[in-house]
């Protein structure tokens, strides 16, 4: 069905448990085989890349290094490893110098072929198959056929050049994927705002401030919870929420589309418990 | 018997929003006369012009009336429709019930129906004793006059030649080329300024259809379109440029020195000179200001040095007579005086100069053939301040309106000067950036990042001299910071304004300005290159400040509505002029003085004053000032004017 | 660069910050000098009024040379590298990036300055984890930022609700060949 390297970032097996889970689970069902990259290591997030330019290439470089030797494309879940990945990727694609320096450095070759992406963009490539197997579920559950803001944070579509399967401002393939599903995914004009990221821990009122307004604008946009694609945008979106309104790994919501019985144990494991958090079905 | 059909317009909702049309109808149906009556929509449309001509047709209408807006805009789109429909032109009339009804009576509906009624009724009254009137022509002298040797002029001028008609070029200086001469490199090519110029200065002195005169002025002016009398003034040279050779001895040898005008005061010319080295023609003349001989009879020194002994003290002044049938107007601009900006220095700062005088010192034929050094001491300018809108958009103090062209020459000296002095750096002060030609807004990238002009945003406050430097103090807004640099040059682009001598000239010729000085165009957006008074054209800065792309487009077009009025050799005239009833003109000549257009004569043979139909604008002051009732208008006839007086008045 | 009376004295620019600045905007490879301060980047960035300086503000300062305010700026601490000023310039021009050359060239020629110190700090943290674990641990990342930045409460109870759930392990996960990954950093700057 499909092979693909697993890059899960340092958040993963933590903060953002319920993502792995729930990643796991649907891949599993749909028959998508995840190999764990063996001794992955952080991507560096924003830190690197604020400090250094060069361990911030010479981090995503490794993990690819790490994919190629296995001749895997490479699936990333988390918004921000996915961002640095792809800089890196593109990198060694472009600038010689560069590539040259790194392959000697980390004892690989890079091939143009083998390709990262985003987690959004995997499931989309197997969506006929989603469909079909979600067809055969009941549709009967809390959770399905909502309606939905799609959040997708500001790393999956930035900068130019990143991402070339989604629009920047207006990015449409999570909605496009949950609607098949059966899902209400609304338009709105927060998708793409950043929610403050790595200021979360030394200036929370930022964060809460972005946070705030985001979840408002999903609210009036006539959502019943967000979703997400990125673990750091999940938690400050919990974390900071001066509410509780609902907020879902996309993943959680392809898995309740499947039927998978584990989703209860997703719901407990977040800040807020997404699903007490939906209004009442009419 | 006059069977007469009226229309009445809606113009949409302009007269129909506030007229009630439908009555208006149906009352001017009442009168006598009146064959037919309806209204349109829209009487000027293609369909509304047909049902006229249809409707004149098929009910055998031989007189119409059109009730709608002002005949300035659709008089003649109707006569037309009704000549075609084979009426005599004169037998249609409009009712100006839009301008001078709907527009203005706007709140009073009924009353304005009213009056509306009145007026089509006043006009049918009237129409009712039209007789059918045939339009003259005259002939026309098909010369052309073109004030102004500058590109605007040069372009005109040869526009027109080689249409196939014969041009006379005045130009006060004693070379063509105007300020484009002045000019080292034009933007955004770089193009250098003579190299684009000279061969049309060339074209023009050796062109067959054109008569050069430089060093010449318009003496006088009289006439009218298609027959302009005009006596040009050639001022006297002291130079018989038939035998000069323009070898320059005589310049070589002049002991008195004077500031040149051309160099902006930056250099020094001898009292015998030629402006500059390409000039055409390339032959000196003596300014009789400066020189020695004139002023104390003493020198002479250049007859003595000139080889063909072209020298001529005694010249005298050369008056050409002309008749012309066309005057393009193309005197070109001047720069705002630092002098009057107080603020800036008052012109007492020896480094603070304008953009003309930028451009001496860029030019390779200038001051100081090309090298960029400030005029006090010589020294090379290492950091040159630009400052745009002196003078420029700014109603209080100086002059309202935006200069156009300084925004684009800053960027080309600041690149320049950065060409010229790579270790230098240009500042620009400025308010807006405007750049709105093609490649403009381009090239002022290239001077901001490819020679790191930096740009700094905000009006200089004040200028000042310290020590050897020049202070500029002035603001960043887009740091939010005042800020001052110590200059060794300044260069201000200083505001455009009229040419010396552009309200002297207005009035010899008759035309309007507007009030900063500028000839004014018949209208701003459709004709921008015509006189409000008939046979006048304008082209290049006299009218506006503008561009070279945009000066030659505009002398092209002045010389294409030349070429227009050439192109039949005839001139329409009026035809509802005066005419004089013989029986009862008692000559006594009061109707001469009343015209405005010269278009009364007595003849004093016959005893009797004449209407010349060329001429007469049918204008009716000879009418009023008859006091024998002597004089009519055809078409407005005093019954017929008592008809309308009677229908308005509502009997 | 300020005379007695407050006024910018730009004919004085002293080469150095004119260099450092002119450096940092060349590594960008960012067209720094076709800002025309539209303000577009200003309305979009979810940290500008925070921070008190908008990002063409920041790059006015580098285009000046004005190199003390630029590093002074809580910009240059602040700026989270969303990237909505480069997507909606309509110059292009991506201020993050620049803002990110800043920073790495102000580490590199020891002028740091001291705006938002904790967030410099959450980075060297973070790097600091990175370069010994190879991968983040973020209970003793979150615990040494606390202390280190003496904000011992703040967060206290999240953290908590966190643990709790199992969301923050009390061991770090570690890459086997840490040796790479030191090497790794110390091929590269870092601080």
């Amino acid at each position: 069905m499909g092979q693909y390297g697993y890059y899960p970032g340092c958040s993963i097996s933590s903060s953002a448990r319920e993502y792995d889970r729930s990643t796991r689970a649907v891949c599993a069902t749909l028959g998508i085989h995840l190999t764990e990259l063996p001794d992955w290591n952080c991507c560096g997030a924003s830190s690197a890349h604020s400090l250094s330019k060069d361990i911030d290439l010479a981090l995503s470089a490794r993990n690819i290094g790490i994919a190629h030797r296995l001749g895997l494309d490479m699936v990333v879940p988390c918004a921000a490893c996915y961002n640095r990945t792809m800089h890196a990727w593109q990198t060694l694609r472009d600038d010689p110098e560069k590539r040259a320096v790194l392959q000697a450095q980390l004892g690989f070759d890079f091939r143009a072929d083998l390709q990262v992406y985003h987690l959004l963009q995997v499931m989309e490539q197997h969506l006929a198959h989603l469909k079909e197997a979600a067809a055969h579920r009941l549709p009967e559950d809390g959770v399905r056929g909502r309606r939905v803001a799609c959040y997708y944070g500001c790393l999956i579509t930035r900068p130019r050049g990143i991402n070339p399967h989604e629009d920047m401002e207006y990015p449409e393939g999570m909605g496009r994927m949950l609607a098949e599903l059966g899902y209400q995914p609304l338009r709105w004009s927060f998708a793409t705002e950043c929610c403050g990221a790595a200021l979360s821990l030394v200036r929370g009122d930022v964060v809460r401030e972005r946070v705030d307004r985001i979840i408002a604008a999903a609210r009036e946009a006539g959502a019943e919870a967000v979703v997400t694609a990125c673990p750091l945008c999940q938690l400050n979106l919990e974390s900071r929420q001066s509410d509780r309104f609902p907020v879902f790994y996309f993943t959680e919501l392809l898995g309740v589309a499947l039927g998978l019985p584990e989703t209860e144990k997703w719901w407990r494991l977040h800040l807020i418990n997404p699903v007490k958090g939906l209004p009442q079905r009419a | 018997m006059k069977r007469i059909g009226v229309f009445v317009c809606h113009c949409g909702m302009n007269i129909a929003g506030v007229i009630d049309v439908q009555r208006v109808v149906e009352e001017v149906g009442k009168s006598p006369g009146v064959t037919h009556a309806q209204d349109y929509v829209y009487m000027c449309s293609d369909p509304g012009q047909a049902l006229l001509r249809d409707t004149i047709a098929e009910k055998q209408l031989n007189a119409v009336v059109i009730a709608a807006c002002s005949p300035s805009l659709h008089e003649g789109t109707f006569r037309t429709a009704a000549m075609r429909a084979g009426l005599n032109p004169y037998q249609c009339e409009m009712v100006n019930i839009r301008e001078q009804c709907s527009w203005v009576h706007s709140a009073q509906k009924d009353a304005a129906t009213e009056k509306a009624i009145r007026l089509i009724q006043a006009t049918v009254e009237k129409v009712k004793q039209n007789v059918d009137l045939r339009a003259g022509s005259m002939p026309i002298s098909r010369k052309a006059l073109v004030i102004g040797g500058g590109i605007s002029g040069i372009q005109a001028a040869l526009d027109i030649a080689e249409g196939g008609y014969e041009v006379f070029l005045v130009e006060r200086q004693s070379s063509i080329g105007g300020r484009m001469a002045q000019l080292s490199e034009t933007f955004p090519t770089l193009d250098c300024a003579q190299c684009i110029l000279t061969p049309r200065m060339v074209q023009v002195s050796k062109h067959p259809n054109i008569h050069l005169m430089v060093y010449s002025e318009v003496e006088a002016i009289s006439g009218h379109i298609g027959s302009f009398r005009v006596r040009l003034r050639r001022k006297p040279a002291y130079v018989d440029w038939s035998k000069c050779t323009g070898c320059g001895e005589c310049t070589a040898k002049c002991p008195r020195l004077v500031p040149s005008e051309f160099d902006r005061g930056l250099s020094r010319r001898k009292a015998i000179y030629t402006p500059f080295p390409q000039a055409v023609p390339n032959k000196p003349v003596i300014d009789r200001d400066s020189c020695i001989y004139f002023r104390n009879g003493k020198c002479r020194l250049c007859e003595k040095a000139c080889p063909p002994g072209a020298i001529d003290f005694e010249q005298q002044e050369e008056i050409i007579e002309a008749e012309v049938g066309a005057v393009v107007v193309a005197t070109g601009y001047d720069l705002l005086p630092v002098e009057r900006l107080a603020e800036y220095g008052c012109g007492k700062v020896p480094d603070v100069i304008d953009g003309l005088a930028f451009e001496r010192l860029l030019s390779a034929s200038g001051p100081t053939l090309g090298d960029v050094r400030r005029p006090s001491d010589g020294k090379v300018p290492k950091e040159v301040v630009f400052v745009q809108c002196a003078g420029s958009r700014d109603p209080e103090k100086y002059l309202p309106y935006c200069s156009k062209i300084c925004c684009m020459y800053t960027a080309k000296h600041a690149l320049l000067y950065k060409h010229r002095v790579p270790e230098g750096q240009p500042y620009v002060f400025y308010i807006d950036v405007r750049t709105a030609g093609k490649g403009y807004e381009e090239f002022y990238h290239r001077a901001e990042e490819e020679e790191e002009v930096v740009y700094l945003r905000g009006k200089v406050s004040k200028i000042f001299r310290d020590g050897d430097k020049t202070i500029v103090w002035g603001t960043d807004t887009l740091s939010g910071r005042n800020v001052e640099i110590a200059a060794d040059l300044v260069v201000l682009a200083t505001a455009v304004v009229h040419a010396e001598g552009a309200h002297e000239l207005a009035n010899q010729l008759k035309i309007q300005l507007d009030a900063h000085g500028f000839f004014s165009e018949a209208h701003p957006k459709l004709r921008p290159v015509e006189s409000i008074t008939a046979g006048f054209f304008l082209a290049g800065c006299a009218q506006a400040p503008k561009d070279i792309p945009d000066t030659i487009a505009q002398a092209g077009c002045a010389a294409s509505k030349v070429l227009d009025l050439f192109a039949s050799g005839r001139l329409p005239t009026q035809a509802q002029i005066a005419v004089v009833d013989e029986e009862r003109c008692a000559a006594c000549g009061l109707c001469v003085p009343a015209c405005p257009y010269e278009a009364r004569i007595l003849d004093e043979e016959r005893n009797v004053a004449e209407v010349d139909g060329s001429l007469c604008q049918g204008c009716g002051l000879c009418v009023t000032a008859c006091p024998n009732k002597a004089c009519e208008l055809k078409n407005l006839t005093p019954a017929q004017v008592n008809s309308m007086v009677e229908q308005l008045a509502g009997r | 660069m300020k005379t007695t009376s407050g006024i910018t004295d730009l004919s004085q620019r002293r080469p150095d910050p004119l260099d450092f600045c002119t450096l940092a905007i060349q590594q960008s490879r960012q067209p720094v000098s076709r800002c025309y301060h539209c303000q577009r980047c200003a309305g979009g960035c979810p940290v500008a009024e925070a921070a008190g300086i908008t990002p063409e503000r920041f790059l006015r300062l580098l285009h000046l040379g004005l190199l003390d305010e630029a590093l002074e700026s809580s910009l240059l601490w602040l700026c989270v590298g969303c990237g909505a000023c480069g997507i909606r310039c309509p110059n292009d021009i991506s201020t993050d990036r620049v803002i990110d050359e800043v920073r790495a060239l102000s580490i590199e020629r020891k002028q740091i300055a001291s705006a938002v110190k904790d967030q410099r700090l959450f980075h060297r943290l973070f790097l600091r984890q990175i370069r010994l674990f190879g991968r983040v641990h973020e209970l003793s990342l979150a615990m040494a930022l606390k202390l280190l930045s003496k904000n011992w409460f703040s967060d206290l109870l999240l953290g908590q609700k966190m643990f709790f759930k199992r969301k923050l392990p009390l061991l770090p996960h570690r890459v086997k060949d840490r040796r790479a990954i030191r090497e790794l950093f110390d091929k590269g700057s870092d601080r």
